[in-house]
């Protein structure tokens, strides 16, 4: 009864779980700065015109116009604090699983945008003059489900070299 | 001595609050109110939350998916209360509520200004019916031509007053049409008009409409003669714009209500430089509701 309660007690230390090899650490840091940087950019960039990126999402017509400011302001700063967390390397499968949902969200909208023959601006890195901003279309798509692959892998396998999960648990086991 | 570590640390329970904050996100406000917490003790709290989180799901043996959910949480509420503050005290905040932007309203005298300034510059004809009279009555006798010449003086000079008077109230009117239409510009305003002065555009067959909508819901019903222009897709449709003449009155609508589309386009029609564009602000649903011609693609 004892070796049951501490083998599934929250605090122990991951000591008999199997190590990622190298390969899969390198991949998943190559994975986690990729779609970190890609959310940092992202939400960085829609930063300084949220009013524009308001304007961005109620051209999708998927939300009343009420409501697309407090939506704008909450996907740029879930965006900024996915990408620094993933950067860093800090609450790597939360925050994996956070821009997945983003990610997906963004592919059912970009589809919607295409099925209704729409040919808006995607919104996707800030375009704070309304000009010149990516078209929604495949390409769009096919990019952020390449995203979504790799934040699906992080989940899996979030440990990776210089992350600061890998610093705190190493302090932990020490 | 690890084994002897982790016994140790078996029964640590994290402090009261820190469970509350990582167990239970959903009622995380509920429960502030009921401590003594100030809002940056909260923001500490969620932050010392995840710290202890990615701690503990580095170490469970639960799936990957619960791990991530359980982290998630605590990575989503700092991003919140960081928007929220984000908003209230940096000088770019935008209103938490989007609203309609406000246009001016039009008089039907300056909807149908076009008209009447044509009118005013036509020269009345019963002063070329004059002349030609008094051209023949010089043919009659001297008397009577010079008695014709100095009238047709005296005409021709009248005219020529009157002409001068028209182009210069013309003149004024324009610069003032200008002026007015470069605030337009500057401000981003356009003026709006109602259900009844559309119609009575409609029934007069003036103005250049456009139907601001996705092309999807203009297929569904539009005002006859409208053409479809998604303010995106305005650079497509340049050469479907009355190009020709700036002046050309162009109405704009869309859905009604809260739909922003048409002031958007609107918006986008005076930066080109079109001088005339009015909303119509009831759109397609009040039209429909009084009953007024629709058409499907």
């Amino acid at each position: 009864m004892s070796n049951q309660i501490s083998a599934n007690s929250t605090f122990l230390p991951e000591n008999s779980a199997p190590r990622e090899t190298p390969l899969m650490q390198g991949i998943s840091l190559a994975a986690r700065l990729l779609v970190g940087f890609v959310m940092l950019i992202a939400g960085a960039g829609k930063l300084g015109a949220i009013e524009q990126f308001g304007h961005n999402i109620y051209n999708y017509q998927l939300l009343p116009l009420s409501l697309v400011n407090i939506a704008a302001l909450l996907f740029v700063w879930v965006e900024i604090t996915i990408g620094i967390l993933l950067i860093v390397g800090a609450a790597v499968r939360g925050s994996a699983l956070l821009s997945g949902a983003l990610l997906l969200l963004f592919i059912a909208a970009v589809l919607w945008a295409m099925s209704q023959g729409l040919e808006i601006d995607c919104g996707c890195f800030g375009n704070a003059n309304g000009e010149g901003g990516v078209k929604v279309g495949w390409p769009k798509v096919l990019e952020n489900l390449g995203l979504l692959a790799a934040s699906i892998f992080l989940i899996y396998f979030p440990r990776s070299y210089f992350s600061l999960d890998r610093v705190i648990h190493e302090h932990w086991e020490s | 001595m690890l084994k002897k570590r982790i016994r140790g640390r078996r029964n640590y329970q994290p402090r009261r609050f820190f469970r509350l904050a990582g167990n239970v996100p959903a009622g995380v406000c509920v429960q502030l109110s009921a401590y003594p917490a100030s809002f940056l003790s909260f923001v500490g709290l969620t932050f010392n939350n995840l710290f202890t989180s990615f701690q503990m799901t580095q170490n469970t043996n639960t799936t990957p998916w619960r791990k991530a959910f359980r982290e998630a949480r605590s990575v989503l509420l700092p991003a919140i209360i960081v928007a929220i503050g984000f908003n209230l005290f940096s000088a770019t905040g935008v209103p938490w509520m989007r609203t309609m932007p406000q246009g001016q309203a039009i008089s039907n005298d300056e909807l149908l200004g076009e008209d009447t300034a044509a009118v005013a510059t036509t020269p009345p004809p019963t002063i070329d019916t004059a002349s030609h009279d008094s051209a023949a009555a010089q043919h009659h006798d001297s008397a009577a031509a010079i008695a014709a010449a100095e009238k047709q003086r005296v005409e021709d000079s009248l005219k020529a007053a009157r002409k001068a008077a028209a182009d210069s109230i013309q003149k004024a009117k324009t610069a003032e049409a200008q002026m007015k239409d470069a605030e337009n510009v500057q401000k981003g305003v356009v003026k709006e008009i109602t259900t009844d002065q559309a119609k009575m555009l409609f029934d007069r067959k003036k103005g250049f409409w456009i139907d601001a909508r996705p092309a999807d819901l203009y297929a569904q019903g539009h005002i006859p003669r409208a053409i479809n222009i998604f303010p995106e897709e305005l650079r497509k449709h340049i050469n479907d714009l009355p190009a020709s003449d700036l002046n050309t009155l162009i109405v704009v609508y869309c859905n009604g209500g809260l739909c922003e589309l048409s002031h958007e386009l609107a918006n986008s029609l005076v930066a080109m430089g079109f001088t005339r564009v009015v909303v119509y602000t009831g759109g397609e649903a009040e039209w429909r509701e009084r009953g007024y011609p629709m058409v499907t693609k």
